[in-house]
């Protein structure tokens, strides 16, 4: 059987004008793990719009003779969104870089039976440095990932397989954005830790932003 | 190793006049148009699809070239319907435009059960996810022949999102009646280089816009020319843009594991040797991606039915002996649950 992918962030012969190499040496790198299979990926986290929100649900009763109502707490969810832009600086970056988002698409898939039913729910652990490190073993945050949006702005420039106009791109197949933007939104699924002695089911640190 | 999916249809520019063809002077565009008719009818056959035998739209030697120098074709085959007696299933398209922006989404059906309050996390439940891709493109035009033929390629492609239908006649009273019947969403086959890949889909939106600040061509008697034409009261834009949308219809069960991979469950459910959903041209696929032996399930066991030709044979005892026989010897294999 094979072991689970675990793709790193790209350190081929182009690393030197690579954004990877700068993400490495400073560790802004953020990895997804598909939790059904155990496959990793790995980008340099160029991230925008990051969003990290907590929001309650109340529900709300009012009585008669009051102007405030009586509140109770039903659930507290956390969502997470956020925009990563992955660059190629060469045409050798941009199909390893492909092959990681590949990765990362195939990661909204589930494991499947022989019989082809759903086994595996596509659980995504998601670690981005300190922003999103997990409060038990540092590991990421388990996300729901609902949607992902994989955008090219063409004006941005393209890498093609070919010399462009001199010699057209007979090739015709091979096309790659200089910039890729994926967008991310995801339902966090919220650690509980069983401490002994502690009421809360939440971890002590939780959430934990490197603080 | 390159993956297997990059097998290239070869462009235009293969018809056209370039300084590395030698004396442009000698160049056909008759010619041109045959050849590429010809590469376009190859590509429609080798889908299973009957070649139309119409002439191509203006071979497009200026705009067309820079799209094709850079980017790869656009290609719709509508996939004919199964249905016998439904219109439709004739339209093929294959161009070169300036895409502007190309945005593709996967969403998951997620489905939180909410239990007690207080709770942490709600139950969740995957029912699947769904992939759709939406490009904006721009088609502009040099001469009046193309934006003519512009306008054709935003006639067909408009037409994609419309139903099928099938006349159907009843006699009642000694009078035939024609009913008109709708047979549902067309289908095609979508092509975009290494973006979309030979992708059964539906069409989910089209929209097109004439770019008036970019001007339009300007109608003058007498005969056509590059930059007029000969009808009043035509606009001919010099540049269009276009909003597509196509709805994924995965053919192959998608997923990790699954039953061309068994025993494998960290590998792709294809098992093939091409990346997916994107292609990456000329490097080797990952190791999980990479296939593996299939196991060929045996036949199920065949029904004879009233009708059949043989089905008042009676087999002879050695033969329902040896049949008896190769039921169970199956059923050793594993391929039944339960073999008795």
């Amino acid at each position: 059987m094979t072991a689970p992918a675990n793709m790193k962030a790209y350190s081929g012969k182009y690393k030197n004008r690579s954004i990877a190499g700068w993400a490495d040496s400073q560790g802004y790198l953020i990895r997804f793990t598909h939790e059904p299979t155990g496959h990793q990926v790995e980008f340099p986290a160029l991230i925008s719009d990051f969003t990290d929100s907590h929001s309650p649900a109340f529900g709300q009763n009012h009585g008669a003779n009051m102007h405030d109502p009586i509140i109770t707490l039903k659930k507290t969810d956390r969502a997470i969104s956020f925009v990563m832009t992955v660059l190629n600086a060469s045409l050798e970056e941009a199909r390893y870089n492909r092959q990681c988002v590949n990765l990362l698409i195939q990661m909204l898939y589930p494991t499947v039976s022989e019989a082809g039913n759903f086994t595996g729910k596509p659980f995504i652990g998601v670690h981005m440095m300190n922003l999103l490190e997990g409060s038990i073993e540092g590991n990421g945050v388990t996300c729901v990932i609902e949607g992902l949006a994989y955008g090219i702005k063409f004006d941005e420039g393209i890498l093609n397989a070919n010399e462009g106009v001199v010699a057209l791109n007979r090739s015709g197949k091979e096309i790659y954005p200089q910039s890729l933007e994926i967008s991310i939104s995801a339902k966090a699924v919220v650690e509980s830790d069983r401490a002994e002695g502690v009421a809360s089911p939440f971890p002590v640190n939780y959430p934990s932003y490197g603080g | 190793m390159p993956n297997d999916d990059e097998i290239v249809p070869e462009g235009i520019s293969d018809f056209l006049p370039h300084e590395s063809h030698g004396d442009l002077s000698s160049f056909d565009v008759d010619e041109a148009h045959r050849a590429m008719r010809s590469r376009t009818d190859q590509l429609m056959a080798d889908r299973g699809l009957t070649p139309i035998g119409e002439r191509p739209p203006v071979v497009r030697t200026s705009i067309g070239i820079i799209g094709e120098a850079l980017y790869p074709p656009l290609q719709i085959v509508e996939i004919p319907p199964e249905l016998e007696g439904v219109e439709g299933g004739q339209m093929s398209l294959q161009f070169f435009m300036i895409p502007t922006t190309f945005d593709e989404t996967f969403k998951s059906r997620w489905q939180a059960e909410e239990l007690s309050d207080g709770r942490i996390n709600p139950i969740y439940n995957y029912g699947g996810t769904q992939r759709e891709i939406s490009i904006s493109f721009k088609l502009a035009a040099l001469t009046v022949q193309e934006a003519r033929s512009n306008l054709s390629v935003c006639e067909k492609l408009a037409r994609t999102v419309y139903g099928r239908y099938r006349r159907s006649e009843t006699t009642i009273r000694e009078r035939v009646r024609t009913n008109t019947v709708f047979a549902g969403h067309k289908t095609f086959t979508v092509d975009f280089g290494g973006l979309i890949r030979d992708e059964k889909t539906f069409i989910n939106k089209f929209a097109f816009a004439t770019d008036i600040d970019a001007g339009v061509f300007d109608y003058s008697s007498g005969a056509d020319t590059d930059v007029t034409h000969n009808k009043k009261g035509t606009v001919l834009p010099r540049a269009l843009k276009i909003d597509i949308g196509f709805t994924i219809v995965h053919d192959t069960l998608l997923g990790f594991g699954g039953q061309n991979r068994p025993g494998e469950p960290l590998r792709w459910a294809e098992n093939r040797k091409r990346d997916w959903p994107h292609g990456t041209g000329k490097i080797d696929v990952q190791e999980y991606m990479k296939p593996t032996t299939e196991v060929q399930m045996a036949s199920l066991p065949r029904v004879i039915r009233y009708g059949d030709e043989d089905f008042d044979e009676v087999p002879d005892e050695d033969r329902a002996a040896a049949l008896v026989e190769e039921s169970l010897a199956r059923a050793r294999e594993g391929f039944f649950e339960n073999p008795e």
